[in-house]
């Protein structure tokens, strides 16, 4: 049947994925062989977003790199930068199954601009989330999210 | 050929979404001054219209739209992003627009549903 064809072509794709190291530059795309449709439209029990977890790894990251800094124009991009990739990382390490992850990492200079941010998502209440937090000093406010899209 | 028509379909088309988000911010903030009571409200109206334009597009994406408007100020602002994703099928889209009293970034993510 032309549908069993499809099936069979998609288990062979291989997934290409990106992911970025701040300290030893940019590693190219590691191809990883794709694992054959299992059509699950819900994460399973105990492989939910953790969303606790996350935001427990978003402050100290953040903390890690900012505690007792002050803002440099010239510096403030490759805190970002690494903010950002540590993250990622590390909700990485938490291999939460079939989960896409994005992160941003917002750093700016307390000079009493006004700002205001909003977002909107067309995307799966049920299964996809968002966790951000803030981290203030004297002179940065940075803020990070991270969003959990699953992977159907 | 169908299977043409089905590649196009798929793709994210960054110039396209770029146009849209340009056209909403342009006409919404146009050359208004940065205010506190009102920014809100256009970041609403201005979200709101261009998803529902991208959802129109009827491709098989779930977005997620972020939009920041900082008044001009001095003040440095600085961001940077990791993903962890399909990089053949998901793709992102910045837009940076500004005028006399502020900045405004819009970024835009797709990420493709399997089908």
């Amino acid at each position: 049947m032309a549908d069993e064809e499809e099936v069979a072509d998609e288990g062979e794709n291989v997934e290409r994925v990106a992911s970025a190291q701040s300290d030893v530059g940019l590693s190219p795309t590691q191809e990883k062989p794709l694992a054959p449709p299992k059509y699950e439209v819900r994460p399973g029990l105990g492989e939910k977003f953790q969303a606790q977890n996350i935001r427990e790894i978003m402050l100290s990251t953040m903390q890690e790199q900012l505690v007792g800094r002050q803002y440099r124009a010239d510096q403030a991009p490759r805190w970002a930068k690494s903010i950002s990739n540590a993250v990622r990382q590390r909700v990485q390490d938490l291999d939460m199954k079939r989960y896409k992850i994005l992160v941003q990492t917002t750093i700016i200079e307390m000079k009493g601009a006004g700002i205001k941010s909003g977002q909107r998502c067309i995307w799966d209440p049920e299964t996809d989330e968002y966790v951000d937090d803030l981290y203030r000093n004297d002179t940065i406010f940075c803020y990070t999210i991270v969003y959990g899209i699953y992977m159907y | 050929m169908a299977q043409e028509e089905d590649e196009e379909d798929f793709t994210f088309n960054v110039e396209e979404v770029q146009n849209i988000v340009r056209d909403n911010i342009e006409f919404c903030l146009g050359g208004n001054i940065y205010s506190h009571s009102r920014t809100p409200q256009w970041i609403s109206v201005i979200t709101e219209k261009t998803l529902a334009r991208l959802n129109k597009l009827n491709k098989p994406f779930k977005y997620i739209m972020r939009m920041t408007v900082t008044q001009k100020n001095g003040t440095g602002l600085h961001t940077a992003a990791a993903y962890f994703w399909d990089i053949t099928t998901d793709g992102t889209c910045t837009v940076r627009w500004e005028n006399k009293y502020m900045y405004c970034i819009v970024n835009i993510w797709a990420l493709a549903l399997q089908l």
